[in-house]
């Protein structure tokens, strides 16, 4: 149809000479062509009409065919539909023919049933990407595993906090019904796995774990929100088939009690099906929790990281309201910062009130003054704390120490393995060998003296032999009496050592030298701050990353051969962190450590 | 109209008063103050009428005592079997003057199970049921299939809690949509004589009820001592006098016994005593109820504190609103059941014997704090009086019988529904049956196309008036075979719009074409070319009071989505709408509610559906903004449950001809965010539609406080409860058997491109 003829049909369906009443019965050339234009648009509308009207005859002709074909089928006989079938799948073959219009239909019907192909219908090049795979692979069997075809295992936490290049294959693996800060607590020295409740027990099945981790906090907010509560009991069943599937696997199931409980009373199934319950948290990740890069100002008045609760008794309302007023009191509510900035608000201020004894734990290892939970007292010491200023990093370093050897979340996770009963490995970044060489006899009993004062005990010591073999026996046996593997290694230097080693870390010590009982610990303390490469001493430089050291402890495979000479570690890319070892604590004898 | 009739019978002796037997009355009392006639047929013989009295007095209510009436051979001194009971109910049920009960009341699960089993009475029961599995572990496969036939026997089944009531339709599918609160009624308070004893700077405490390990009452005894320790003089009020024989502690009797100290005299305990004991602890004796509430009525606080192992039941201690009743404050367990009926920043709230000394010496020292606690346990126990519980009853009546009257002798219209698939068209199906007004049959087909011919014959030669359901080859069949001066209506989907088979209807046999909106009307007018004055537009429904609960902690900040099958429902939108809303406030998550499209061959069979839900799901695990923040909840009729968790309903999809969840979401008190679908604004006000995930998502981040979100919420579930309410659209059905309704739609056919 020509547009004259779609005007012609307009013309005819609204009588055009009729005289427009607003124009005064004349059409003015702008009024003619917008005439036009109504023409033009009527004439579309009556031939869309035209083509529905011709659609709903057609689609009425084929309703009646399908009342005729419906009829066929109901009175025909199995041996007749059979016929039809075979004669519209082969009509070049003699037998029964169809109506043409019944063949076209059953051909229409077949394509309708069939669908488009890959690449045609699809939303995306994504989905016909994924619906080529699935039709390759024929995916869909699997059924609500299928939830579960895409989860990478521990892959949202790997890059979390710690480096690249360590290994923790040997180290625990936990999985668990998580908060994501707990899941960043644990990542720097476990493989996290965290379940959901639609594919948790598909995904512990293959993850390999060495235990299910069911964590209070996470059954109060998140994907597992309310599975304590009646409310939810389709996820509180989920809850009970997954701690089912985790007993079916051998896994031992830990219920970590770290919300109140008298926000989920509805759980003491939970506690009575599990290994072990334990309260508190997963303790301080000093990996996240550390005072690296201190501002060089921070906030000097108290302030309380927390949100005022509703549900604080009489006697913490009334504390409380003392010390933070309305706004004008001498502490001053900062709220609850997201977990992920928890770390740095904390560096940020001198002096906390701290809401619990987890956070004031978390505030200290930060660099910061902690009080609190609130007591008659904590008025007076926050201003004490006040007036002490900040602390200063030798102060810094002995608290970190402390949390470090009895709060820290390696400490918190042995504690666990233990009460479940499994074997009392500590984690790889606790992991480190001395690697010595012995030049004389005495050289064994003052390295085997050395090893045996520390407060962190080497988990191997691998010694070489540069002299005489006679005589270090009895001192290499009184290391091993206490449970430190010892090997000797034929090779002559550091690089042989390294290789026997089976620690990730490792120490190089010098012979005949005495070595301070905290020299390790206040090593691989830093090293669980900072989640360097290697650490060493340089002087003027404590706690800070740099690009030049002597190692005191470095990854071992630093110290085998083909690795990267020392002075091009920093230009490779690899974190190195400087310490200036405690004056008090961690005696060296030896010069020769600093560079 | 005429009263309902109530059968009620508890499986408790009456002459014992408890707990019990005090449902029992005021279950009788709710009844029939909502204009029930009430049978109450009692267990045991009558040997104290304490508890009948007031039940005599009360108009429309009959007691039927079985042992003096002899209404059965054998009935023991302590009352019937359940067994028995079950004879002798299906024996007054049937002997009742003016027909059967139109509900029958039961407590008791021994009872319950014997009245199922009978099945006599089934289909009329309203059961409760308190000794039932109340944790995970315990319902067993066993429990559910016994609560299923339960359920299936029952009109309602009374919850006491909405914990209780969520904890069933989480386990027990057929119990969905049957579960009604009906909490513990507090009868009224004693009238107490005399003015209440001028403050004499003695905190008195008192505990009402039996000495046992977990009631705490020995730590209790220990109260006066530590307080004094603390310069606050108090009194300790001990009433009761059954003291607990725990196996696993044998000297807690002897313990408690000598920590109560001296019984009172027989006869007295009513009064205090002249001289107090030196320890503070005044044991008060046995008294019943009201001496009881009398004593409990001098002091300045309750205790409620119990072990936190009693903390996991799903049912709420009426000391607690008794106590409330007297405008008494509590000290008490802090528990998510005890947070809602006070509000978790209720001032006495204990964990420890510490906690509860620390609170007695802060009300000592502020009387606002008392104060305070006193005004949120009054206002507690107000809704849990005889009068509410009366309100609550009439309402289930009402939703339990929804009659339109006719007069007397009016013939019956004969309706016929006919249709292969009438899930859709149950609850309406359920109301019409209700009509005394009707006879109701249905011609089931056995497919879409496929029905017994001569059945459906008789059908279209009997009825006055025929529903189709669907328009598919049963309308097509019906409107063919019409009887003269009869109505014929039919009820068109969705899918039934772009199929072919309206083109087969006669149009001209047909009274009433029925579209769930005026978009869909609009839609049938154009496509069919079928009059604009025969099609109308009648919505969905939604149970407003059974959506209507308190929602979670965190529920602002949980989506939903109800059905992602199939694609064209576009759960990648959400997906959307969720990683938008995540980049700002990872507290965000979705919850989606629906079964799997593997689960659907027909679905799963093409290649774009099986595209579409990979990619949906890859990018779920993959994006960090989504990893996480994605649960596939379970696929169930539990939605009103479900719903307390969903602070926003989604709905995402290409194309709906209603969408019936948000509307459910809406009724719950969630926020609807309608994705722009042709046709929503005819379904859904215009501020919750949106144009893009974008914009969907900074509608939901726009109502940023606890507050706005309430506040939108309220509105949604007004809107929803106006326009969709179940009871107000069948009532506009009711109507339609009988008269034309105005049309949804003037299609103007030859109106100009965007006049329209």
């Amino acid at each position: 149809m020509t547009d004259d003829d779609k005007a012609d049909v307009a013309l005819s369906a609204y009588a055009p000479d009729e005289p427009d009443e607003e124009a005064g019965g004349e059409l003015a050339p702008a009024a003619a062509g917008a005439g036009e234009a109504a023409a033009q648009s009527m004439a579309l509308t009556a031939e869309r009409d035209q083509l529905t009207r011709a659609l709903r005859d057609t689609q009425r002709q084929l309703a009646t065919t399908e009342e005729q074909l419906r009829a066929a089928k109901r009175s025909a006989t199995m041996k007749l539909g059979q016929a039809v079938v075979q004669a519209a799948k082969r009509p070049w073959i003699g037998g029964p023919r169809l109506p043409l219009h019944l063949y076209r239909m059953w051909q229409e019907g077949r394509g309708l049933r069939t669908g488009p192909g890959p690449g045609e219908g699809f939303r995306s090049d994504d989905e016909a990407r994924w619906a080529k795979i699935l039709q390759d692979a024929g995916a869909g069997a699997a059924g609500d595993r299928f939830l579960a075809a895409y989860t990478t295992p521990g892959l949202p936490w790997a890059s979390v906090t710690r480096s690249g290049r360590e290994d923790l294959a040997d180290g625990l693996v936990v999985a668990g019904v998580l908060t994501d800060a707990s899941c960043a607590a644990l990542a720097p020295d476990a493989t996290v796995e965290q379940l959901l409740p639609h594919d948790a027990s598909y995904v512990l099945e293959g993850s390999g774990a060495d235990l299910m981790l069911i964590e209070a906090a996470a059954l109060l907010g998140g994907a597992w929100a309310h599975a304590g509560d009646p409310a939810a009991t389709d996820r509180g069943r989920r809850l009970a088939d997954l701690v089912d599937v985790a007993r079916a696997l051998g896994k031992p199931v830990v219920f970590l009690r770290n919300a109140p409980s008298y926000l989920m009373p509805y759980l003491d199934w939970l506690a009575a099906a599990c290994d072990a319950v334990v309260d508190g948290g997963l303790g301080v990740q000093l990996a996240r929790f550390n005072p690296i890069d201190l501002p060089e100002r921070r906030g000097t008045g108290p302030v309380y990281a927390a949100r005022r609760d509703q549900r604080e008794g009489p006697a913490a309302k009334r504390l409380l309201d003392e010390l933070t007023g309305d706004g004008s009191g001498s502490v001053k509510v900062i709220g609850p910062p997201p977990w992920r900035d928890e770390p740095g608000v904390y560096r940020q201020h001198q002096v906390f009130l701290a809401a619990s004894v987890e956070q004031a734990r978390e505030q200290q290892a930060c660099g910061a003054r902690a009080v609190g939970p609130v007591t008659e007292t904590s008025g007076q010491e926050l201003a004490a704390a006040a007036e002490a200023g900040p602390r200063d990093l030798a102060e810094i370093k002995a608290v970190l120490l402390d949390l470090y050897e009895t709060q820290a979340t390696p400490v918190r996770l042995a504690e666990l393995s233990r009460q479940v009963g499994l074997p009392p490995r500590p984690v790889p970044g606790r992991r480190v060998a001395v690697l010595a060489g012995l030049g004389e006899a005495a050289d064994a009993g003052v390295l085997a003296d050395s090893v045996l004062s520390q407060r962190l005990r080497p988990a191997e010591v691998v010694v070489w032999l540069d002299g005489a073999a006679a005589g270090v026996a009895g001192a290499l046996d009184r290391v091993r009496a206490e449970g430190i593997g010892v090997s000797v290694v034929t090779g002559t230097g550091v690089a042989d050592a390294a290789r026997a080693a089976t620690a990730p870390w490792s120490a190089v010590w010098e012979p005949g030298v005495t070595y301070g009982p905290a020299t390790l610990v206040e090593l691989m303390c830093a090293l669980e701050c900072s989640r360097a490469d290697a650490v060493g001493y340089v002087p003027g430089a404590d706690f800070v990353f740099t690009d030049v050291l002597d190692p005191a402890v470095a990854r071992t495979e630093l110290y085998r051969d083909g690795a990267s000479p020392r002075s091009s570690w920093g230009r490779r890319g690899l974190r190195l962190f400087a310490v200036t070892p405690s004056p008090v604590t961690s005696p060296v004898d030896s010069e020769k450590e600093l560079v | 109209m005429p009263a309902r009739s109530a059968l009620v019978y508890g499986d408790v002796n009456l002459n014992l008063i408890d707990g019990s037997a005090i449902w029992v009355q005021s279950m009788v009392l709710a009844l029939a103050r909502a204009g029930c006639q009430v049978t109450l047929v009692l267990k045991a013989p009558v040997k104290t009428d304490r508890l009948l009295t007031p039940l005599a007095g009360e108009a429309g209510v009959t007691i039927r005592r079985p042992a003096e009436e002899k209404l059965l051979d054998g009935i023991g001194p302590n009352g019937l079997t359940p067994q028995q009971a079950s004879t002798v109910l299906s024996a007054v049920d049937r002997d009742r003057d003016g027909g059967r009960h139109d509900i029958v009341v039961l407590r008791g699960r021994r009872l319950v199970d014997a009245v199922v089993t009978d099945g006599d009475l089934s289909g009329r029961l309203w059961t409760y049921l308190t000794d039932i599995p109340q944790s995970i572990p315990e319902m067993t496969a066993e429990a559910v299939s016994w609560l299923t036939e339960v359920a299936n026997s029952s009109q309602y089944v009374l919850c006491q809690t909405e914990e209780l009531r969520c904890f069933l339709e989480g386990s027990v599918p057929a119990a969905c949509g049957k579960c009604v609160l009906f909490p513990p009624v507090v009868p009224p308070a004693p009238e107490v004589a005399g003015t209440p004893a001028e403050p004499d700077g003695v905190i008195r405490l008192v505990y009402t009820g039996k000495f046992a390990p977990r009631w705490n009452t020995y730590e209790m005894t220990q109260l006066p001592g530590l307080l004094a320790q603390r310069g606050v003089r108090a009194e300790l009020h001990m009433v009761g006098d059954k003291i607990h024989n725990d196996k696993d502690d044998p000297g807690y009797h002897n313990r408690m016994r000598a920590a109560l100290g001296e019984p009172p005299a027989p006869g007295e305990g009513a009064e205090p005593p002249a001289v107090v004991p030196a320890n503070g602890v005044v044991w008060r004796g046995g008294h019943s109820r009201e001496g009881a509430m009398r004593i409990a009525a001098s002091a300045d606080i309750g205790l409620g504190w119990r072990h936190p192992s009693l903390d996991a039941s799903l049912e709420l201690s009426t000391k607690v609103l008794e106590f409330g009743l007297l405008g008494l404050p509590v000290i008490l367990n802090r528990t998510p059941m005890h947070e809602a009926l006070l509000g978790a920043d209720y001032p006495m709230f204990a964990a420890a014997l510490d906690d509860v000394v620390a609170i007695v010496e802060s009300a000592a020292a502020d009387p606002a704090i008392l104060k305070l606690a006193a005004s949120r346990t009054s206002a507690a126990a107000a809704e849990y009086t005889l009068d509410q519980a009366s309100v609550r009853v009439r309402r289930y009546l009402d939703d339990a019988f929804p009659r339109i009257e006719v007069a007397p002798g009016t013939p019956k219209l004969k309706v016929a529904v006919a249709g292969h698939d009438l899930k859709f068209a149950g609850p309406l199906l359920e109301y019409l049956r209700q009509q005394p007004g009707l006879e109701l049959r249905t011609d089931h087909w056995i497919s879409l196309g496929e029905h017994d011919e001569q059945a459906s014959q008789a059908m279209a030669d009997w009825a006055d008036v025929v529903i189709c359901e669907w328009c598919g080859p049963n309308a097509i069949w019906y409107s063919k075979h019409k009887r003269k001066g009869s109505r014929l209506i039919i009820r068109l989907h969705r899918f039934e719009v772009f199929a072919r088979y309206p083109y087969g209807v006669k149009i001209s046999a047909v009274d009433q074409v029925v579209t769930v909106d005026k978009h869909y009307a609009q839609l049938t007018a154009e496509k069919t070319g079928w009059p604009t004055s025969k099609i109308v537009a009648l919505p969905n429904t939604v149970e407003v009071g059974q959506m209507d609960r308190p929602k979670l902690d965190g529920a602002r900040f949980n989506l939903g989505l109800v059905g992602i099958v199939p694609s064209r429902k576009r759960i990648d939108l959400a997906l959307d709408v969720l990683e938008e809303l995540r980049r700002d406030d990872e507290r965000y998550l979705l919850c989606v509610k629906s079964g799997m499209p593997w689960d659907l061959w027909w679905i799963w069979q093409k290649p774009e559906e099986r595209g579409h839900y990979a990619a949906a799901l890859h990018r779920i695990q993959r994006s960090p903004l989504l990893r996480g923040a994605v649960v596939f909840d379970e696929k169930g009729p539990d939605v009103p449950a479900w719903l307390r968790r969903v602070g926003f309903m989604l709905s995402t999809s290409d194309d709906e001809s209603f969408h019936v969840a948000p509307v459910e979401g809406m009724a719950s008190g969630a926020v609807p965010v309608i994705r722009h679908w042709p046709g929503a604004e005819g379904v859904y006000d215009t501020r919750w539609i949106h144009e893009t995930p974008a914009e969907m998502a900074a509608a939901i981040a726009a109502l940023d406080t606890e507050e706005q979100w309430r506040e939108a919420g309220a509105l949604a579930k007004a809107q929803a409860t106006e326009a969709y309410e179940s009871r107000q659209v069948f009532a506009v059905w009711y109507r339609l058997l009988t008269e034309n309704l105005p049309p949804a739609t003037s299609v103007a056919r030859y109106s100009r491109p965007g006049m329209r």
